[in-house]
Formats: structure tokens, C-alpha cells, sequence
């Protein structure tokens, strides 16, 4: 096994809600419940899960966009959670991200070659004339045109927008991109456009990916390993084809059999009973899929699965397995 | 189904140059402030000179809004006032916007106990109304040209503070705030030069109507004697010396009360013209 | 399937066109559309952003914003009710009665501050004079027939109680109220999580059947269109381009878009290779004249500058394409 590029070890965060009229009573939500993994160089990690599961809080807390309550990540051997100003600067020149919603990432008031410019200029790569043709080179590299450059966000397209974005977190020329549902808001065949746009820029950059996805065919495309959460908590992980194929988590499974295909003859299945997903207000003691899932038994209810090794590459957190 | 209409909108220039109103506010204004610059050239006479042999002359060819209880000519003190006037109007609400958007945006992006305090402390100057408020801190600092301003701006700052603070909650919750910090960008670059940027709209608008109260508000505080000491023509202190002879000499005060109510009128239709042409739903 | 023919299907449209206004020249967003469900159908209407697909349904709601959009020509007849023709409290008395409709947010359609049990209920009282204590007891079967557990109790909470996939249900109850034989469903399950898409889905065509509705779905996901659809409709820049029965459509996709559409898809199973669909949709104002797919078609050629007819797809009178490069000898 190669080295490891970015390990996240036990990371924990607590929201605090306040919620009752009139007397307000604190709740605490467990966005991350002790979420660990690693991310080997050049390798795209798919995250997956439904909303609430905490998969966005995951990117949001190994970069420092908020601040964790526990745990620990590390990346190329630096301690992200307790860099200081500076090193933390240094370290975002290698650690990026890419949004859902172009539209909404990028300052509408400024021109592309100005968006892209500034994190060249700040850091100090280049100055002056020298900036353009560099940003001329990152939309290039994105498949968009210079004529791009002394334009508007809102004159382009979704799906160019997108690129943009792309273009922006390549410009400090990042080891790893974290991606949070990077193409989710986009029409399937723009969707497929930029999909392929990410395969391109991973193989010829040798870029590592966390990509964070609620798409299970987007995430086989895309990753080469793939960690399933549910209510902040990783209930499996191991390498796509093998997860796909024989999917061990019962939750794995109901993601497997709800993803419609389009194909009329593989129907979705609706087998699994009702019930609505318990909220991460107030998750489930034990296993906390265990009122969904058909062969939860007394020890499901109770004692909380631990993430155990499956095979080699493989883990899974169900009584039941293994 | 997403039409590609919103691409059409007429840019923000083009409606609000098709907005008449806006443009007649402007007018109006942009008159008042020539008016003011140019005083020592378009006054007939010196705004001071009293000449007893002319006192309380009704409006004449040589004093088209005659003349004041000193004899002194009412359109030249208007003049002359306009500079006073206009000037604590702008100087006021410019250092008024300036600091209240500063903390406010501050306050907004950082939000938490920075914030909490500062929301406490607007809530409390904001519970006085603007005019007690002002008459309150010239009484306790003295009337002085100065300390006049002083006094407008700070009213005008928790106005701005809440504005500031909450457009930059709004802009907080869109991606580029995090797409920033993600980037390595100071906070105080991503305050001012992204997060400042887009709420200026927001700003400018309620800048304009901000300027006209403050107007009002010098007026006002000048028409009860706390403004610049006599015989230093303003609006509101010409109103006042027209006051005492209301009736013989009603010319003293409307001359100066249509000065102040022009600015009114044209700062109020620029704010809502300017509102309704950076308000993309209020395309026509 | 029904066989009831086409004229007396609770929802028929004839040669629908709807227009946008763009600055001060009108352009066709759905070009000469026609269809009908019949009960216990499910009618797919699919394609991507900007195809017309969501105009359609608001067009035959009568739901149009009226100074920027207008049906500019065809015959919407909705239960033997010409809407078309009718006046605005007529269509007015249609809505929520005869034809009901349910939309992607279930949040946003919901009133945030009136009990999820008087919005159930509020259409019985519009439409069928209930009182409040019947239109109460109406809403509490209906939140039961959509299986919101616990349905007494929940008359009187508010829409943020409840969870998205219990919203949805919510709407479903809703549009159902007064037993319409029309329900317009639009991306009904896009905001919502996949394994609640499914519960969704499932109760929509276990409703189905109950009730013996029309049901015409506008969704962008071809996943979706396999698991719950009868037919489906492929609509690009406005035209239909494909229509059929959905097993012969996904057996053989004949439009360029419809293949393509699909091998852009990724899958959870099997081994197709990721195709995306090269360039993008033109706006409304750049749209080419002719065939509208021509600016992305990759066996495009000089024909395509007109309109192709739609033609049928191996001799099957019910599966249809608008290309012609697949126009049969």
C-alpha cells in the first residue's frame, strides 16, 4: 500500500441547536461522530450518504471552515486541526475545494481572470502582467476559452460556471480537492462533461480527491475507493468495484437498491420498511440505522457496531457481518 | 424551467436612467449643490451685511426673497446657508456610513460574542430617536460646526451597523465567503474587497435617504439654536429668525423651509429610484 | 392499461405551444406538443433544464405567469374541459379539484404558519362546501391514505416538523384532496434523499392505482422514468423529440439525445462508459431553426435545418422519434 496523503482520524463535531418555545432546550447534534479515513495521493475518495449524514461537515472541518471537537487530521505528515495562521496559509495552497453551486462560490462582482488572479497574487505566485496568461492557462485547462477571461460569472452556463470553480482551486496547485457534490446541481449531460473534466485533471495532475456525493453512479464513475456514512458516523468503506458489486452494510444495500436505474427491467426495489430517517438531533442508541434495518436484533439496539476490518481494504460496522 | 430571461435585464444603469423620478432627484440635487458651491459668486449680497434703511422688505427686483429683520437679503443667507447645510449633511452621513458599514461588516463576518455586543449596543443608541439623540450630544459637547457633525454621525451609525451586519450575514451564507477562507485570503480582504463590494447597493441606497434626515436633522437642531452661533447662515437657523415675524415677513422662513424641502424631495427620489434599479425584482 | 381512447383521456393536450416574451420578441418554449394520459397511467415527460418540460405542466395548469409567458396556440382539454377556452374562475375551479399538481419543494408549497391538517383540508372546503370539522376529518384519512404515521395527531403541526419525505406526503394529500383524475407531479422526488425517493415513488403508484389517476411526471432522471413510468416523452429546446411505451424506449433509444441522454448517465451496475453530451443547451434566442438537438448532434447533416415529422420507430405505431436519420424506408 502506497503512502497516505491525508488521514482523518476520530474527527468529532457537536452542533449546539436551541430549539422549544418557550423555553428553549440545547440539543447536540453530532455532525461527526468519530469519522475516520485516509487518502492515498492521486486517489479519489467518493463520500457518500443522505443529507444529515454529515458527509459535507467532513470537508468543512478537515479545512478549517469550522473548527473540530475532537479527532485528528493530518495531511502529508502536517497536523491540520492545530496549525497555526500561517502554516494553515500554507497548507490551503494544497488543499482545495470545489462547491455545489458555482453560482453561489464565486463573487459575482469580479471578472474570471480577476477571481482566478487573486489566489495567484496572494500567495505571491506571480505578479502583475505576469498573472493573465496563467489564468489563461488554468481555463484552458478547464476547457474554456480566453475569452473567458474578462468576463462576468453570470454570463456563462451552470456547467461552465462549474469549470470556473474547478479552475479557481486548481490555481494554487493543490495536492487534493475536496468536492462537495460538484456536479449534483447540474443537467446530466453537462454533468457527465464535468465528470470527465475531474478524471482528466486526476490522472494528469496526480490530484487526490475527496469527493462528497449523495449520487452512488457519480461516485462509482469518479472513485476508486468510497466510505458510506449515516448520521456522522462511517458504516463502510473499501474499494468501489468490490462495494458496488457486494455492498456488506444493510444501509450500503438500501442506497444500492433505492438508486434508480434506467433500465425498466431492474425496477427500484421498495422492499425496505417505511419510516422516516431518525434525525441527527437525536440519533438512535446502538447502531443508529437499527429502525430501518431488517435484521436489527436486541444488540443492534443497544451496542454501538465499532468499525471493524472485513477483508483486506474493507471495513464495515454491523453486528451482522463478518 | 429556467428561461434565460434574468439574462435580459437591463443592466442597472439603464433602468435607472429610464426611472424619470431618479433622474429628476438628481436634478434637483445636483441644482442644490451647485447652488451651494457657487454661493460666493451667485449671492447678491454678503449674507451678513444688515442695513437697517431695508429691513423686513418684501420679495423685489434687488432682493428676489427679500429681506430679514437686520435687513440682510434672505436669498443670499439661503445661498450661503445651503453651503453650511449640505455640508454637515454629507460630511455626517459619510462618517456615519463609513464607521456603522465598517462594524457592521466586521460584526457580521465574525460574528459570535463580537457580534452579540455590537447588535446590544446599536438596540440601545437605536431605542433614542435620531433627534433627541443629536440634541443630546450637542447639548453635552457644545455647538460648534464640528461637533455638529459629530453629533449627525453618530445617529447615523447603528442604522448603518444593522444594514452592514445584516447583508453580511446574508453574503455569509453564499459559498464564496468559504471559497475565500479555503484560498488562504485574510478575513480583512474578504470583508472589504468581497464581502463590501456586494452589499454597496444596499448602502448607497439607504445612504441617500440617510443624507436627507440628516439634513433635516441639522435643520432642526439649528431652527432651536443648537447649531452653528449665529450670524453664520443655516436653513434651519434662517427658518427660526423668520419665525419671530411669521406673519408680516412670512418670506423669511418659506424660502429657506422650500430649500429644505427640495433637498428632501430629491434625496428621497434618488434613494428610491436607486432602490428600485439595483432591485432585480423590480425590473419593469 | 386502459384503452380508452385518446379524445375522452382525462388529460389530453393537442398541439400545445407556449411562448416566453424576451425583451419584445416572443419565442416558442414548448413547440406543438401533444399527448393525453389515460387513468392509471403514468406519462413520463423527461428531459434536462430548459426543455419545456416544467412550462408544459404549468401550461396545462393554467398556472402561466401571465405578462412574460402565453400558450399561443393548442387545445388542453382536462376531464372533458376545455381549459384552453375557459374563463379563469372555471380553470380556478379545475385546480385542486379535477387536476391536482405537486412540485419539487414541498417546503416552499407548503403555508409555513397555517397546521398541515387545514391545508389538507382547505381544498374541500374551496371546492366541495366541506365544513371544518368534516374537511378535519377528510385531511386525517388522507394523511393516513399517504401513510404519515400517527396521522391524528400530526393534523395540527406545521410544515418544519415534519421531515422532507413526510412534506412530500403532506402534498400528495393535499393534491389528492378532492379526488382529482388528473395529478400533475413536478420532479416530485428530486429533493429528496434516494431511499426516501423510493417510499415516494412506491406510495405514488400504490396511489395510483387506488384512485385510478392519470399521473403525468416531469422529471429529468431517466432512473426514475424507468422505475415508475408507463410511457415517457423526451423533450429537448421545446419539442418532443421521442415518445413510448418505456420498455420499448429503453430497449431502443432511436433520437440522438435519447442515446445520448442515457450513456451520459452514470450507473450503479454494469459497464457502459461515461459519454457526455459535447456543448450545451442554446438559450431560448439562439435556438437554430429546424431540428433544435442539431448544435450537439453528432449525425447532424444538411436535413436538419427543417423540422423532421415524427416518425415511427420499428414499425411500433406508439414509439416515436423526431430525427431524420431515423426516418424508416
Amino acid at each position: 500500500m502506497s503512502e497516505t496523503l491525508l488521514s482523518v482520524r476520530d474527527l468529532r463535531k457537536i452542533y449546539k441547536t436551541r430549539r422549544g418555545w418557550p423555553i428553549p432546550r440545547t440539543a447536540l447534534v453530532r455532525a461527526l461522530d468519530g469519522v475516520s479515513f485516509d487518502v492515498r495521493p492521486g486517489e479519489a475518495l467518493g463520500v457518500v450518504g443522505e443529507s444529515g449524514c454529515g458527509k459535507s461537515t467532513v470537508a468543512r472541518v478537515a479545512l478549517r471552515l469550522q473548527e473540530a471537537d475532537g479527532g485528528s487530521v493530518t495531511f502529508a505528515g502536517a497536523d491540520v486541526l492545530g496549525a497555526s495562521k500561517s502554516e494553515l496559509r500554507a497548507l490551503r495552497r494544497r488543499m482545495q475545494m470545489v462547491f455545489q453551486d458555482p453560482a453561489s462560490s464565486l463573487d459575482g462582482r469580479q471578472r474570471i481572470v480577476d477571481a482566478l488572479g487573486e489566489p495567484i497574487r496572494v500567495h505571491g505566485i506571480a505578479h502583475g502582467a505576469a498573472v493573465r496568461p496563467l489564468v489563461a492557462r488554468l481555463l484552458d485547462e478547464v476547457g474554456l476559452p480566453k475569452s473567458a477571461l474578462d468576463r462576468y460569472p453570470h454570463e456563462f452556463s451552470g456547467g461552465q460556471r462549474q469549470r470556473i470553480g474547478i479552475a479557481r482551486a486548481l490555481a494554487l496547485g493543490p495536492d487534493l480537492v475536496f468536492a462537495d457534490e460538484p456536479v449534483s446541481a447540474l443537467d446530466v449531460s453537462v454533468q457527465a462533461q464535468i465528470l470527465k473534466l475531474l478524471e482528466t485533471l486526476r490522472r494528469e495532475r496526480h490530484l487526490a480527491f475527496v469527493f462528497i456525493s449523495h449520487d452512488l453512479g457519480v461516485v462509482r464513475y469518479f472513485c476508486q475507493r468510497v466510505v458510506v456514512m449515516y448520521l456522522g458516523r462511517v458504516v463502510e468503506s473499501g474499494p468501489v468495484p468490490e462495494i458496488f458489486v457486494d455492498p456488506l452494510h444493510p444501509y450500503t444495500r438500501l442506497l444500492k437498491a433505492s438508486s434508480p436505474e434506467p433500465d425498466p427491467v431492474k425496477a427500484v426495489a421498495m422492499t425496505f420498511q417505511e419510516g422516516e430517517p431518525p434525525s441527527p438531533v437525536d440519533p438512535p442508541k446502538g447502531c443508529h440505522f437499527h429502525p430501518r434495518c431488517p435484521i436489527a436484533d436486541a444488540r443492534c439496539r443497544t451496542e454501538r457496531p465499532e468499525l471493524r476490518d472485513f477483508a483486506p481494504g474493507r471495513t464495515v460496522a454491523c453486528h451482522h457481518v463478518g | 424551467m429556467s428561461t434565460s430571461a434574468a439574462e435580459f435585464r437591463p443592466s442597472v444603469l439603464k433602468r435607472a436612467l429610464r426611472s424619470g423620478g431618479l433622474l429628476f432627484g438628481i436634478a434637483l440635487v445636483v441644482v442644490m449643490i451647485v447652488a451651494a458651491i457657487a454661493a460666493p459668486w451667485l449671492a447678491p449680497h454678503d449674507p451678513n451685511a444688515q442695513d437697517v434703511l431695508l429691513v423686513l422688505t418684501p420679495p423685489d427686483a434687488a432682493h428676489l426673497f427679500g429681506t430679514d429683520a437686520f435687513g440682510r437679503d434672505v436669498l443670499s443667507r439661503v445661498l450661503w446657508g445651503a453651503r453650511i447645510s449640505l455640508y454637515v449633511g454629507f460630511v455626517s452621513t459619510l462618517a456615519g456610513v463609513i464607521i456603522g458599514t465598517a462594524i457592521g461588516v466586521v460584526a457580521g463576518y465574525y460574528g459570535g460574542i463580537v457580534d452579540r455586543l455590537v447588535v446590544a449596543a446599536t438596540d440601545v443608541l437605536l431605542s433614542f430617536p435620531q433627534l433627541i439623540m443629536g440634541l443630546l450630544l450637542v447639548a453635552v459637547l457644545g455647538a460648534s460646526l464640528g461637533n455638529l457633525i459629530i453629533a449627525i454621525a453618530v445617529t447615523a451609525i447603528p442604522a448603518f451597523v444593522r444594514l452592514a451586519r445584516g447583508s453580511t450575514l446574508t453574503m455569509r451564507e453564499r459559498d464564496f465567503v468559504d471559497a475565500c477562507r479555503t484560498l488562504g485570503f485574510s478575513d480583512l480582504r474578504i470583508m472589504f474587497l468581497h464581502v463590501l463590494p456586494n452589499i454597496l447597493d444596499e448602502i448607497v441606497v439607504m445612504a441617500s435617504l440617510w443624507l436627507a434626515s440628516a439634513i433635516r436633522t441639522e435643520a432642526t437642531l439649528a431652527f432651536i439654536g443648537l447649531s452653528v452661533p449665529p450670524p453664520t447662515a443655516t436653513w434651519g437657523g434662517i427658518v427660526r429668525e423668520g419665525f419671530d415675524n411669521l406673519l408680516d415677513a412670512p418670506w423669511m422662513s418659506i424660502f429657506p423651509s422650500l430649500a429644505i424641502l427640495a433637498v428632501m424631495i430629491g434625496l428621497n427620489l434618488v434613494g428610491d429610484g436607486l432602490r428600485d434599479a439595483t432591485d432585480p425584482k423590480g425590473a419593469p | 392499461m386502459s384503452t380508452e381512447p385518446a379524445a375522452t383521456a382525462p388529460l389530453s393536450v393537442e398541439g400545445l405551444t407556449t411562448s416566453i416574451l424576451v425583451g419584445t420578441t416572443w419565442y416558442d418554449a414548448v413547440r406543438d406538443i401533444s399527448f393525453h394520459v389515460r387513468p392509471k397511467e403514468t406519462l413520463a415527460l423527461v428531459g434536462e433544464s430548459g426543455c419545456g418540460k416544467s412550462l408544459t405542466a404549468l401550461s396545462v395548469m393554467g398556472l402561466l405567469p401571465p405578462a412574460a409567458v402565453r400558450v399561443t396556440s393548442g387545445r388542453i382539454v382536462v376531464d372533458g374541459v376545455d381549459m384552453t377556452a375557459a374563463d379563469e374562475p372555471t380553470r380556478e375551479a379545475m385546480r385542486g379539484d379535477r387536476i391536482g399538481m405537486i412540485f419539487q419543494e414541498p417546503m416552499t408549497s407548503l403555508n409555513p404558519v397555517l397546521p398541515i391538517g387545514f391545508q389538507v383540508g382547505e381544498a374541500l372546503m374551496r371546492h366541495r362546501g366541506f365544513t371544518r370539522r368534516q374537511a378535519r376529518e377528510r385531511a386525517r384519512e388522507l394523511l393516513e391514505l399517504v401513510r404519515v404515521p400517527a396521522a391524528a395527531e400530526r393534523l395540527d403541526a406545521y410544515p418544519h416538523q415534519f421531515s422532507g419525505g413526510m412534506r412530500q406526503r403532506v402534498m400528495i394529500a393535499l393534491a389528492l384532496a378532492c379526488g382529482p383524475r388528473v395529478l400533475i407531479a413536478d420532479e416530485p422526488t428530486t429533493a429528496l434523499d434516494v431511499t426516501i425517493q423510493a417510499q415516494v415513488l412506491a406510495l405514488m403508484a400504490d396511489l395510483q392505482e387506488k384512485e385510478g389517476l392519470a399521473l403525468l411526471l416531469i422529471t429529468h432522471n431517466l432512473g426514475v422514468v424507468a422505475s415508475v413510468a408507463d410511457r415517457v416523452m423526451v423533450m429537448y429546446g421545446g419539442d418532443v423529440v421521442e415518445s413510448g411505451p418505456v420498455h420499448a424506449f429503453f430497449a431502443r433509444p432511436t433520437h440522438p439525445y435519447s442515446e445520448a441522454l442515457l450513456a451520459a448517465m452514470p450507473r450503479i451496475e454494469g459497464d457502459l462508459p461515461l459519454q457526455p453530451i459535447p456543448g450545451q443547451v442554446p438559450s431560448l434566442t439562439e435556438m437554430p431553426v429546424g431540428c433544435r438537438f442539431q448544435t450537439r448532434c453528432p449525425i447532424r447533416d444538411e436535413r436538419c435545418a427543417v423540422l423532421p415529422p415524427m416518425t415511427t420507430v420499428a414499425g411500433d405505431p406508439d414509439h416515436r422519434v423526431r430525427c431524420w436519420a431515423r426516418v424508416e424506408a
